[in-house]
């Protein structure tokens, strides 16, 4: 095994394979950092170089791509406040408020450490104990995926700490915009008002640019952009001190961990690990009150989620053939496009093959950290550049980027309008964490519910009798009454100086 | 903010009124063991009916326990409202019609005036180099559509 | 005033000149690069059979090839598209199977008619699979202990009203038994087979050959005219007595009215890239058996399947 294994890392360091992880890595910095342009678009085009390459050059390409996508996600999550991909979104809500204090570069330097461990921690237990990992994926049914889904959701709870009932309305709306679409278990169109582009439903990203991106561009114009501040971004002191990486280790490896394990999970999908792990890096820190206004723990904590996933996604695909995401399905194209059986056979009789993958997602977290790292300055002096310039920059990204996404003018109307409902949120004190959460996990929610109900015809027990959905649900309890219970018991006679509308 | 909060709360009664009523019209389809397509709307139906009542009697009733930021509205925000949407949808549509080259720089004019922008070569120059700058970047490089022009189909 | 006169003047001509340039193209088409729709989102079986078509077709026809992603609604977004766009053959769509179901469902409001088929490149199987620890060794077993045990066995598919669902509701019908369906979506297919939530799935070939090979799943019944060349030893449904022939079906169409010599310009440049050594390859990777039907033989084939699709709707209680 070990001489297996050297002579896989003997055929990675060869120089068209560094050079083909490099060229993949920067492509993914792009790509990630992008609005509008997603890691599987970057896949499926360098897809077509990979018929005439070697395995082993073909997979340092894509990985490089893959784990640097993830990263770059984060550049312009933090710097514009525009998530590049899904799972960034939850980097954004401190990330960005880091940026407007002047701390741009800290932020991203947290969050490529952070998505470097991530992206590490996944790798060893893909390596270590991936088919445990796997047979216990495959334990994920409906009623599994139910209550999962479901803990998320109680989250909306705890993002919206101003007013309950705010936050809970906020969700709520978003549940209901999801059910505009094709419906998923009887295939009939629901609240579509006979306009066939609604039937493929809301989609998330535009959602994304629009709630998050719009209202700053609104801001900025409604008031003058001139009368804004400035990003202060210091060029100096970018990188964090070693100090505070170290400070940060608890929240990483909390988010690794959920990265990683809700990434092998086929179908549940990524952005609900990123929030979950936002939450509970939240949850186990002493001053839960900073979150949201811009700590580095808010970032490391998704950001190392966000790369776990990487690795997470990697597991299903390897050990048992079976894609994680649509990420990893590609992937596993390119592995058959190369005349390689995934699944458990490829470690049987491609074991070298294996090990290369392995050292080709080692070195492409290696690569993407120190070109990420190595550009920092480059990118905040994104932020020198003046509001007045920066916000049309913006929002032309917002138009461009969702269209593109799929190609339809119905998404960037889509982003249009949540980036006006989202403007008047902030304005009348709703938050839209809890709406952007809803968005995400709506339609799983409700498949999954549905699902479960069919399989067990009907059986509602079906998600107390298994054992895993079980225990999501006792935990989701807990975290949907707690933060309205505790207020009640602890705070009650302070009601009066500290709730506000 | 009080009155704010009343209004958005019987706003929000009055959405889900709307949105029981579209539920009622669902086309049926019955499958076996199979909740139907308006189970799930139905309970949100229901949820938002419940907090926006919740919001509205706590707006009415417990005022006095609340601490209430003030909300301001002025004809000059509504007027940068207006116009930002409007040069968003005409973008939009024109680029529909005649497709992201000939657009985009136009759009990026009126971007940049309303958002300060005084000096002419500035808006003159930004605006040619970032149409330029995504058209590369996203058609060139990453060969990814963009609009390109029901009428005027300016292939580059 | 005057300039206003001169500024009309000038539209005019810059409008008649391109409309020149419109009616001039059809003598030698193509002129300009080809957009071609693709129904599902990228990364999947279609977009990449999809793409490396397109880029193995682009020399024959002279000039690139876009490829465009309309994903949503079952493959509808991208049908409507089509048939909305210019019938001038610079816009060509990658069809399957989900042209005739996307219709028959009801959910866009035309046939399958709509559109010119120009041809079809071929097909993948979709099979009967199951685990292989299951008792199940063949499609009697199965139907044994399916007419024994009426509606116990659950049969995954990719959603209610998808190829593998009406295969699935087909099978079901003719062979007289009574399944629960549950339609778990394309991505998890085969986990909960694995896994053990689904006990039958109905299957895109190559999804589940990997599956095959590495000894963790079995085909029972193949629901093609013939035998799958990758799997020889695996009977159709016909040689078992059933006549269930759905395939998932791959082609290129236009909009309707689309002028015939580019319609046979399309099917010469698309049969050859059909053959082109590149796509062949990507082809056989991909579990998708290459069989070109030219615009007369794809039509009679088409209004066949949408026979069997509409069939299969009724049967399954999704249309009236």
């Amino acid at each position: 095994m070990g001489e297996i294994a050297i002579a896989a890392l003997m055929d990675v360091l060869k120089l068209q394979n560094i050079s083909a992880s490099m060229m993949g890595a920067l492509f993914g910095l792009f790509i990630g950092s992008t609005p509008g342009l997603t890691i599987s678009l970057g896949m499926v085009l360098l897809l077509p170089l990979t018929f005439t390459l070697p395995p082993v050059t073909s997979f340092c390409l894509l990985l490089g791509l893959f784990s640097s996508g993830m990263t770059g996600g984060s550049i312009s999550a933090i710097l514009l406040n525009i998530p590049g991909t899904p799972s960034a979104s939850a980097t954004a809500i401190d990330g960005h408020e880091m940026a407007k204090k002047g701390r741009a570069g800290e932020a991203l330097g947290t969050a490529i450490t952070s998505s470097f461990f991530g992206g590490m921690f996944s790798l060893a237990c893909l390596v270590l104990i991936a088919p445990t990992i796997a047979k216990v994926a495959l334990k994920f049914g409906a009623p599994e995926l139910f209550s999962l889904v479901l803990l998320g959701l109680t989250l909306i709870c705890s993002f919206g700490q101003k007013s309950i009932i705010k936050g809970l309305i906020s969700g709520v709306l978003g549940l209901i915009f999801m059910t505009v679409g094709l419906d998923p278990m009887v295939g009939l169109p629901r609240f579509t008002f006979g306009i066939v582009e609604l039937q493929s439903g809301v989609s998330f990203l535009p959602v994304m640019i629009g709630l998050f991106a719009i209202p700053q561009i609104l801001e900025g114009i409604v008031m003058g952009a001139e009368v804004i501040p400035e990003y202060r971004a210091r060029l100096s002191g970018v990188l964090p001190r070693f100090r505070n990486i170290l400070r940060l280790i608890k929240y990483k490896i909390l988010g690794a961990v959920m990265g990683t394990a809700i990434g092998a999970i086929p179908g549940a999908g990524g952005p609900i690990a990123v929030f979950l792990s936002y939450d509970y890096a939240k949850k186990i820190s002493k001053n839960k009150e900073e979150f949201g206004t811009g700590i580095p723990a808010g970032v490391a904590a998704p950001e190392a989620a966000n790369n776990g996933m990487a690795g997470g996604a990697m597991i299903p695909m390897l050990t048992l053939g079976i894609p994680g995401d649509p990420i990893t399905a590609i992937l596993l194209g390119a592995l058959m496009i190369q005349g390689l059986t995934p699944g458990p056979l490829l470690f049987q009789y491609n074991a070298q093959f294996v090990y290369s993958v392995f050292w080709a997602f080692f070195m492409a977290n290696v690569l993407t950290l120190i070109l990420a790292f190595s550009t920092i300055k480059l990118w905040v002096r994104i932020l020198q550049v003046p509001k007045r310039v920066l916000l049309p920059i913006i929002g032309i990204l917002c138009v461009i980027g969702s269209y593109a996404l799929r190609n339809t003018f119905f998404d960037t109307a889509t982003m249009l309008f949540f980036g006006l409902l989202g403007y008047f949120m902030k304005k009348y004190e709703f938050p839209v964490v809890p709406m952007l959460l809803a968005i995400v996990l709506g339609p799983a929610l409700e498949q999954n519910l549905r699902m479960a109900l069919i399989i067990s015809q009907g059986n509602p027990s079906i998600f107390v009798t298994h054992p895993i959905s079980l225990a999501f649900l006792i935990i989701a309890f807990f975290s949907f009454t707690g933060p309205l219970v505790k207020p009640l018991i602890s705070g009650k006679l302070k009601t009066k100086n500290t709730s506000k509308s | 903010m009080r009155k704010a909060n009343i209004i958005i709360s019987i706003l929000l009664l009055v959405f889900a009124g709307y949105y029981a009523h579209l539920t009622t019209l669902l086309p049926r389809r019955d499958l076996p063991n199979t909740l139907g397509a308006a189970f799930m709307p139905r309970l949100l139906t229901a949820c938002l009916t419940f907090l926006s009542v919740l919001l509205l009697l706590r707006d009415i009733f417990f005022a006095d326990r609340i601490k209430y930021s003030t909300v301001t509205t002025s004809i000059k925000e509504a007027m940068g409202i207006v116009s930002l949407i409007t040069v968003f949808v005409v973008y939009i549509y024109a680029m529909h019609y005649f497709g992201y080259i000939m657009v985009t720089p136009v759009f990026l004019v009126m971007m940049l005036l309303l958002a300060g922008s005084r000096k002419w070569w500035e808006v003159l120059l930004f605006s040619i180099i970032v149409t330029l700058a995504v058209y590369f970047l996203f058609h060139r490089l990453f060969r990814v559509p963009l609009p390109p022009g029901e009428i005027i189909g300016l292939e580059l | 005033m005057k300039r206003f006169k001169n500024f009309i003047v000038i539209f005019l001509t810059v409008v008649l000149i391109f409309g020149a340039t419109i009616s001039g193209l059809a003598q030698d088409y193509p002129t300009k690069p080809i957009n071609f729709l693709i129904p599902f989102g990228a990364g999947g079986s279609a977009d990449i059979m999809g793409r490396t078509l397109a880029n193995a077709t682009k020399k024959y026809l002279g000039q690139p090839i876009v490829p465009i992603n309309r994903p949503g609604a079952g493959g509808g977004i991208m049908y409507t598209a089509l048939k909305n766009s210019k019938p001038d053959g610079y816009t060509v769509g990658w069809n399957s199977t989900s042209v005739l179901t996307a219709t028959n469902i009801g959910n866009v409001p035309f046939t399958y008619q709509a559109f010119e088929h120009v041809c079809r490149i071929g097909y993948t199987a979709m099979p009967i699979a199951v685990r292989a620890d299951s008792p199940w060794k063949s499609f009697n077993d199965l139907e044994d202990y399916a007419r024994r045990n009426p509606g116990k066995i659950k049969v995954g598919n990719a959603g209610t009203g998808s190829a593998t669902h009406l295969t699935a509701v087909i099978m079901e019908k003719k062979a007289g038994l009574q399944v629960i369906h549950v339609p778990l979506g394309a991505g998890r297919r085969v986990p909960s087979l694995l896994g053990g939530e689904v006990e039958v799935i109905c299957v895109p070939l190559p999804e589940i050959a990997p599956q095959v090979k590495a000894g963790s799943a079995r085909i029972l019944a193949m629901p093609t005219e013939k035998r799958d060349p990758s799997f020889p030893d695996v009977p159709t449904f016909k040689e078992q007595g059933y006549d269930i022939v759905i395939e998932l079906f791959r082609g290129i169409s236009v909009p309707k009215g689309t002028p015939s010599n580019v319609l046979r310009i399309l099917e010469d440049a698309f049969r050859k890239g059909s053959q082109d050594a590149s796509f062949r390859r990507v082809a056989e990777e991909n579990g998708f058996n290459i069989d070109f039907k030219g615009r007369i033989d794809f039509e009679r084939y088409l209004a066949e399947q949408d026979k069997l699709i509409a069939d299969g709707m009724k049967l399954g209680g999704l249309v009236e």
